[in-house]
């Protein structure tokens, strides 16, 4: 009905007025990632690049390990694999550790008095204006061998030797952690921010502890809240390359890495990088979808 | 009020105090409410009558004082381990759970079986007519329906005292009075003591058995709605409660048994000596509009005016007039009562004041 009225009165108006956002979405949303789903189908050029010729090569190059010079019979190629299972691992851990720590503070923030809020929110993001890469070499520097941690920690006499945490999961998933953490808080916050607290009032008056309160009365009422942060930080974790690439070793290499390397140097193999992030982008797609389908069932249930 | 102990008194609160930071919220409140009573806090807003019911509820924590549920002292139990139930203003129904969810909350943290929780929720939804509603989500109901299931919810567990924090003032005028009918039969038959919270006079006329009328912070007074009514013990009450009158007086004269107050340098009223006045002593003299008869002028009359305004009201006209030392006075004639003359903007009237049901209001 509404739309009806719209088209007729302000029809021309409203495509104008819409025009910006169909440009942004196109330019910056649907011609990258088509070209990347174009280029993924195309042959590798030895000095980078790619030769315009229709080809499976990158995809069966993932997949598949048909010996040195590709005339083996085809066997399951693992490497790419696992660092897909790992990067799925390393990117839920990540968004496991930002629940934990990112809920509390949420929650802690959004029960401050109005003023104080804004400070602490303002806290939170201080950190982001300074670069993420810069961050992350500062992190290395943290927790080197002979860095500030290690220093500090021998001084104080709790360790006698330098604990290893550079090159290990431990730094990645700090890394991550670090990277990623306002995503957790700020929609967290957001729901926590809007909770009704007389509900909370309510599960007491009948009777429900602080934690029975928590668990069946607050956490349902801000589950959107958990949810977008959950995904706002398992999404660009599993894509992640600069955590894993400098605090990381070998053993912790992510897909982000592996995507990265495709494209830098001569070295490197566009259609094949194309490839794992298309094989990424569906896996998060998928992950998505199933995530929206069990929603709505559950909308549509109740 | 000072034995808390006694067998039929429900809470007991003795010189309760609350502030917030520099904020008196109350000051010195001391009352008992009795079990099985209806029993109205009224008062306008931010006259600490909520804070009195969150108190009890056990969400706010008094400054000083005790507060007592059936002799025991529960001024330092959480709210969660309180025999007590309440209906919020806003319901605050949680609209994750079906409304057979939100009824059984309470008894299913009371421990209570499953079998006896689903013939409970069964029970209280028939007592407020929701029983086909019982898989809805509070969300999908009206007004009126939420507001039942807030009060099937906070009854449901069975408390001792059930506390209501302005359940009506979110209904329309017709769902609001049928409501008030409902609750106090609900709480008749359930035999639990009703707090009731309203800034509704009417509400509080209509419904409690005893009513405290509150104001800054302070129990102005504590009686049956004919005593306050009638018998207002100060300016504030007098005010508040029904129209009135309220005319700046002197005591001219004064016994034991009456006073005899200046209403205008001519016309003195003598009314009952109720608060032991003595001659001299400066206050209101408070006449209710319906008190007030008026008649033709000229016809045997004490007292004259002018009649300034007129409005009609239904079943009464209120008429304002103005005696001849400018004094304002309103009037509430029955348009049933034949005896009352017709009157005009502008005509001159007699004023006949039923004496003995004024009260002079003494300032401190």
């Amino acid at each position: 009905m509404s739309g009806l009225v719209e088209k007729s009165s302000f029809g021309g108006l409203r495509t104008r007025l819409l025009l910006p956002a169909w440009f942004t979405i196109g330019f910056f949303l649907v011609i990258p990632v088509l070209t990347m789903l174009v280029y993924s189908f195309l042959t590798k050029e030895f000095r980078g690049g790619v030769l315009w010729e229709f080809s499976l090569a990158a995809y069966d190059q993932f997949f598949f390990d048909r010996g040195l010079f590709g005339d083996e019979p085809p066997k399951i190629e693992w490497t790419y694999i696992t660092i897909f299972w790992r990067s799925i691992v390393q990117a839920a851990v990540a968004t496991l550790i930002c629940l934990f720590i990112g809920f509390p503070t949420a929650y802690f923030i959004a029960t401050r008095s109005p003023q104080t809020r804004n400070l602490w929110l303002f806290l939170i993001t201080v950190p982001y204006w300074v670069n993420l890469l810069i961050r992350t070499v500062s992190m290395k520097f943290l927790i080197r061998d002979t860095g500030p941690l290690n220093h500090w920690l021998m001084q104080t006499g709790l360790i006698d030797s330098p604990i290893h945490m550079i090159n290990t999961n431990f730094a990645v998933q700090l890394g991550l952690f670090y990277s990623y953490l306002p995503f957790m808080v700020l929609p967290i916050y957001a729901s926590v921010e809007r909770y009704n607290f007389s509900l909370s009032e309510a599960s007491a008056d009948l009777y429900a502890g602080r934690w029975t309160t928590l668990r069946r009365i607050v956490l349902p009422s801000v589950k959107p809240g958990i949810i977008a942060g959950c995904i706002l930080v398992f999404v660009p974790s599993l894509g992640a390359f600069l955590a894993p690439d400098l605090l990381g070793g070998a053993k912790t290499f992510m897909i982000g890495t592996l995507i990265e390397e495709q494209f830098k140097g001569a070295a490197g193999n566009w259609p094949f990088g194309a490839a794992a992030s298309m094989l990424l982008l569906t896996l998060v797609m998928v992950v998505l979808l199933f995530y929206a389908r069990s929603h709505s069932k559950q909308a549509l249930h109740h | 009020m000072t034995e808390p102990q006694q067998a039929n008194v429900a809470v007991a609160a003795n010189s309760l105090f609350k502030n917030y930071g520099s904020v008196e919220a109350l000051k010195d409140v001391s009352l008992s409410i009795n079990d099985n009573e209806f029993f109205t806090l009224l008062g306008p807003s931010g006259c600490g009558k909520t804070t009195l019911l969150r108190i009890i509820a056990g969400f706010e924590a008094i400054t000083a004082g005790t507060l007592f549920l059936h002799g025991k002292n529960i001024a330092d139990l959480p709210a969660n381990k309180r025999p007590v139930n309440t209906v919020f203003q806003h319901y605050s129904l949680f609209p994750h759970m079906s409304v057979a969810d939100n009824v059984g909350f309470g008894l299913e943290m009371q421990g209570k079986d499953k079998k006896q929780i689903i013939q409970r929720t069964k029970e209280m939804l028939e007592l407020v007519q929701l029983g086909e509603y019982a898989q809805r989500k509070p969300g999908q109901l009206s007004g009126g329906q939420q507001q039942r299931v807030a009060l099937a919810r906070a009854l449901a567990p069975q408390p001792e005292v059930l506390l209501l924090d302005e359940p009506l003032s979110a209904l329309d005028l017709k769902l609001r009075k049928a409501m008030r009918l409902e609750l106090k039969q609900i709480q008749e038959n359930a035999g639990i003591t009703f707090i009731f919270v309203t800034h509704d006079q009417e509400e509080a006329l209509t419904m409690s058995d005893r009513i405290a009328v509150m104001s800054q912070g302070e129990l102005q007074q504590l009686g049956t709605a004919t005593q306050i009514y009638q018998e207002p013990k100060n300016r504030f009450v007098a005010d508040f409660i029904g129209e009135s009158n309220l005319i700046t007086t002197t005591v001219l004269n004064a016994d034991s048994n009456s006073i005899q107050c200046k209403l205008s340098d001519s016309v003195s009223i003598t009314t009952p000596n109720m608060q032991g006045a003595v001659q001299g002593d400066q206050g209101a003299l408070c006449i209710r509009p319906e008190r007030i008869r008026l008649s033709n002028a000229g016809e045997n009359t004490k007292l004259e005016g002018v009649v300034d305004g007129i409005m009609y009201l239904g079943t009464d006209t209120q008429v304002m007039l103005k005696l001849d030392d400018q004094q304002t006075l309103s009037v509430r004639t029955q348009n049933a009562d034949n005896n009352t003359p017709v009157v005009e903007v502008g005509q001159r009237v007699g004023l006949h004041i039923d004496e003995s049901s004024c009260r002079f209001l003494s300032e401190s």
